[in-house]
Order: structure tokens, then sequence, then C-alpha cells
């Protein structure tokens, strides 16, 4: 119990302070915020109510207070673009996120526990080098041009997707695929490494001396114990996903948060860039906690440890 | 009954190749870097180029086009520059990009790490707190979020950058001169009066090198995927800078007419990266294969 109030108490010193360096970061603006808020088209009377609005005028020590005031509140101001208050903006393209992010994890880990077995068990055999290659592509390709290509692949040779928009399942195979592999290239790795480690413990040896099949073992014994560490950087390397995600909504035209980011900045429209940004804070944090009380529960080891 | 014996005395958990295959990893990705080097120095002085200007009656060439005897031997894009020419120039943007952006989050992370690492308590929680707050922004967000608010162009893109990755540098010098501060050799230094600035340069400093010089390495490969993508979305190069990013989205609105616009600087940009990445786990393997890098 008392774990849990340290890890939450860190968790709430942490998005404080990732909301005051971005209210920091969007002070930053050259010039006048109430310009850049206002928009490029808006006649100075317009900047003068949106100075007011904001509170520009005040000290700035003033303007922080309020602005966390509101976020307590949970406004994050108006779009100028599209009407409406920014969190609900936010809120109507989370579904398509969430879903495109959902799978592409998912597909990752169910994906990586055969890969990384097959890599582990034939270790050091052209079996584990192609496993262990795909796996660097994975990691490294660039996610933009890789879509790309897939929709020139899968969508116009071999006409087997749509190559882009949102409505059918077959929408999601191309974006899910491309979005999990950073992902699974990681994982494939880490189920590769922790299964060799743990083979070599000795709990193992005493499984086979009891004469239990290489399936009990494997499934029953090794298996366990690889959980904790894939739960734990799934967990962690969910901010790249997100990341990801900005990018894949781009290229496969697919109505989520990360294509209202790019909308908004190119149209300035700053509420929505600050509500999009603290959700994805926000979001990346409590995974982080949840993943921290998860390791936990699952490894009494590491309670003892941060005492 | 499937045979799961996996011979652990012989196997590494890390994979740990032959001799051989390792040299040549090392040797291979080396070359290739190079030779992407020499391209983006002396590429622009042997292969005629001009970026800004356009020709519309050489629009959207196949390579290997020629017209009124100049060869196009990638093609054109749809405002009919040459295509191998904006590639040439593309990885001068590149590894420029990634260059200073790697060396000036180093230097900044280097110095912090040190500081942070040898001083200890308070100054130590309060920097590496921040770090954790700076983390909570996943990079590349908060790499968009202040080109967003400071517009878009290569030196924003650079400081922008440079901001998201001084934590990664400062963690693990950190994490170095931790280890290196309880050295006996350094008690000595201390006893016998050195400053604690002279104790950080020249006995303190030297045991973060080689693990500095690994996560450079790595993410200089991280840094030009950053640069790549960012420009893709709007928000790095402007248009007379052909960045491999900005190229590649140029040609996504005549993907399916043009496919080689988008595909070709992709296939630069994937070779570089993947080369920077093998390098740098060889170069893990050799001088630090205890590093951690997930966290």
């Amino acid at each position: 119990m008392q774990y849990v109030i340290r890890r939450l108490g860190h968790a709430v010193v942490v998005i404080f302070g990732a909301v005051s360096l971005m209210f920091v970061i969007l002070r930053l603006v050259p010039g006048d915020p109430a310009i850049v808020y206002a928009g490029p088209s808006a006649t100075p009377e317009q900047i003068d109510v949106v100075r007011g609005e904001l509170g520009l005028d005040q000290p700035l020590y003033v303007q922080y207070v309020s602005f966390l005031g509101d976020l307590v509140r949970g406004d994050l101001g108006e779009s100028l673009r599209l009407g409406g208050s920014a969190v609900s903006a936010v809120a109507d393209r989370l579904p398509a996120t969430g879903l495109l992010a959902l799978s592409a994890m998912g597909l990752a880990v169910l994906l990586s526990f055969p890969l990384g077995i097959a890599a582990a068990r034939r270790a050091r055999t052209a079996v584990d080098y192609s496993i262990s290659t795909f796996s660097l592509l994975g990691q490294s390709l660039p996610n933009f041009w890789l879509g790309l290509v897939a929709i020139l692949v899968f969508s116009r040779a071999l006409g087997l997707t749509p190559s882009s928009g949102w409505g059918t399942w077959q929408h999601l195979i191309l974006p899910a695929i491309v979005l999990s592999l950073p992902l699974l290239g990681v994982l494939v790795r880490l189920v590769r490494a922790g299964l060799i480690e743990v083979m070599g413990e000795p709990y193992i040896l005493t499984a086979r001396s009891k004469g239990l099949t290489g399936r009990v073992i494997l499934y029953r014994h090794a298996m366990k114990n690889m959980l904790i560490p894939v739960i734990t950087v799934a967990g962690l390397q969910l901010g790249q996903l997100l990341s990801g995600t900005v990018i894949v909504e781009v290229v496969f035209a697919w109505p989520g948060v990360g294509r209202l980011l790019i909308d908004a900045i190119s149209n300035r429209d700053f509420a929505v860039v600050q509500a999009v940004v603290m959700l994805a804070a926000f979001t990346f944090v409590m995974l982080n906690l949840i993943v921290d009380l998860l390791y936990g529960y699952l490894d009494p080891r590491v309670r003892l440890e941060a005492k | 009954m499937i045979d799961t014996t996996i011979d652990t005395a012989t196997v590494p958990s890390r994979p740990r190749r032959g001799g051989r295959v390792a040299h040549l990893r090392l040797y291979l990705s080396a070359g290739i870097i190079a030779m992407f080097v020499l391209v983006a120095v002396l590429g622009p002085v042997f292969y005629e180029f001009d970026p800004v200007t356009t020709d519309v009656a050489a629009r959207l060439l196949p390579p290997l086009s020629s017209v009124d005897g100049t060869s196009y031997p990638l093609g054109t894009d749809p405002l009919g520059r040459d295509l191998l020419g904006q590639i040439i120039y593309g990885a001068r943007i590149s590894l420029g990009v990634a260059a200073g952006t790697v060396l000036g989050g180093l230097v900044v992370g280097a110095v912090i790490g040190i500081i942070s690492g040898y001083f200890g308590g308070r100054l130590d929680s309060f920097i590496m707190r921040l770090a954790d707050i700076q983390l909570a922004v996943p990079p590349i967000l908060l790499a968009i979020l202040m080109v967003a608010v400071l517009g878009p162009g290569i030196q924003t893109l650079i400081v922008a950058l440079a901001i998201t990755r001084w934590v990664f540098f400062a963690r693990v010098s950190r994490s170095s001169v931790l280890v290196a501060r309880e050295r006996p050799f350094v008690e000595a230094a201390r006893v016998s009066g050195l400053s604690h600035r002279q104790i950080m340069m020249s006995h303190i400093a030297r045991f973060t090198v080689s693990p500095l010089l690994v996560v450079a390495t790595m993410q200089i490969g991280l840094v030009i995927l950053a640069e790549a993508a960012l420009s893709f979305l709007g928000l790095g190069a402007s248009a007379q800078e052909p960045s491999w990013g900005l190229i590649i989205a140029n040609g996504r609105g005549v993907l399916l007419e043009a496919w080689w616009i988008s595909t070709l600087p992709g296939v630069a940009l994937s070779l570089l990266v993947v080369s920077v990445a093998v390098f740098g786990d060889e170069l893990r393997d050799r001088l630090q294969p205890d590093l951690r890098l997930d966290d």
C-alpha cells in the first residue's frame, strides 16, 4: 500500500511538472501570443478580446495560476477552427486512435512470443538470424515510408486492402501492422534474450530433472517469468507507439487524434494542440504508473526494493 | 513432444555473434555510413543540382530518363526537379541536423549528468526529477510542440530535437559517474586537495566517454528518423531544403502515378538508419556490453 501511494505521488509530481513545462513552451511563442491564438485573419479588436480571455494582460504568475485552475476544471479553451471546446474535439477523435493503438499493441505482443521463442530455440541458426534481422528492420525503418510502400504494394499492386481512410476492419490492417512493427521488434529481442536467460535458471533444471516435458517447462515455468519484462517494456514503449500514431494516421488518412494534432498545427489552432499534448502526457504517465503497480504486484521483490 | 532444449552454456543471452559475423557487421555498417558522409560532403561538388529551380517540362519523369541531353538517373518530382540531386542534398540536411542535434544534446546532457552524479544529494534528485518530467511528454511530441510554437525551419528543428535529447545523455553519464565516484583514486584526489572541478574534469569525465559514444551513435539514428518524420509532416525543413522526409511527402500526392518520388529517398534513409543501428549495436557489444538503453 505504501508502495502504491509513493508511485501515485510520483505520478502527480510528474504530471504537474509536465503541465508547467508546456505552459513555458506555449509562452515561448515569438511575438504576441494573442495574435497567434486569435489566428492569422483576426482583426485588432478580436486580438484584444482574445488577450482579455487568455488573461495575457495579467502578470505571468497570475496567468500560470489561472492556467492550472482551468486545467483542473478540464477547460483547455475553445478550438478556433472547429468551434466548441478543444477537449471535446480531442474526445471525438479518441476512439479511432485508441482502436489503432490497441490493435497495434495487441498484434506486437501476440506475435512477439512465437517469434522470440523460435529464435531462442534455434539460437545462432538461420532462423534466429532472420528473426533478429526482421526485428532490427522493424525497429529502425521509418514508419511513414513503410506505410507508403505498404500502400503501393498491398493496395495498389495486389489490391488486398484499402489504401487509406476508415470504416471497415480492412482499413485497420495496414496502419495497425505498420504501427506495431517497432514495438514488435523490441519485444521479439526481449523474449529471445529473456528465454535464453530463464532456461539457465536452477528451477528449470529442477523441473527437467522431475521429468517434466519440454512443453510444460516452456509454458508453465519459463513463460510466467517472461511475462513481467514483456509487460513492462510494452508499457514503457507506449510513448513511442503514441508518437507513431501521429505519423501513421497522417499516412493512412486515419481520423484520429494524431491527424487532429497535425491539422491543428497547420491551422495554428493552439487550444487543440495544447489539449492533444496534455492528453498524451497524461496518458503516458498513467500508463507508466499502471505498469509500475502491475510490476510491483507481479514481482514482490520490486516492492521491497523500492523501500 | 517438442524439443525445448536450449543450450545455455554456449548461447549468451545477448545475441553476440561469432567473431567473423560481428566484424562484417561492424565494417559493412561503418563503410555505408562513411559513404553517406562522403556523399553529403562532396556530392554537391561533383553532381550539379539546384534545389530551387523548377522545370515544368521535365515533371514526373521516371528513373533513367533523359530530356534534351540532361539525364535524370532517378527521375524527377512534380516540379521537374532532379530526384538524385535532391537525395544528395538531403544527405547533407539529414547528417547535418543529426550532427548538430546530437552534439548539442551530448554536451549539455553530459555536463548536467556529470555534475548531477558527482555531487548527488538534492541537486541530483532535482535534476533527475526534471528528466522524468520531460520524458512524460514523448520526445517526438515535445519536438512537434516546440516546432509548432517557434515555426518550422532547420535551426528550430535542431534546437527542438537537442532539447529532447539531453535527458538520455545526462542519464547515462550520471550512472557512469556514480560508479567512478566510489573509486579509491577519486578519494585520493580529494584528499590531495584538488577542487571538485579538477576532479570532475581529469578523473571522472573520462569514465563517461565510452558509454556516451555508444548512446550518441544510437541517438544519431533516432535523430535522423525524427528529422525525416517531422519534415514529412511539414514541421521541419522548408520547401527550399530537400530533406528526405520532405521529398517523401512531396511524392505522396502522386504516389500511384510516380512511385519513385516517395520510395527512393526512403531507401537512402532506411539504409543509413539501419547502418547506424547496426554500427551502434556492434559498438555497444565491444565497449559497453552491460549498458541498458531501455530507460
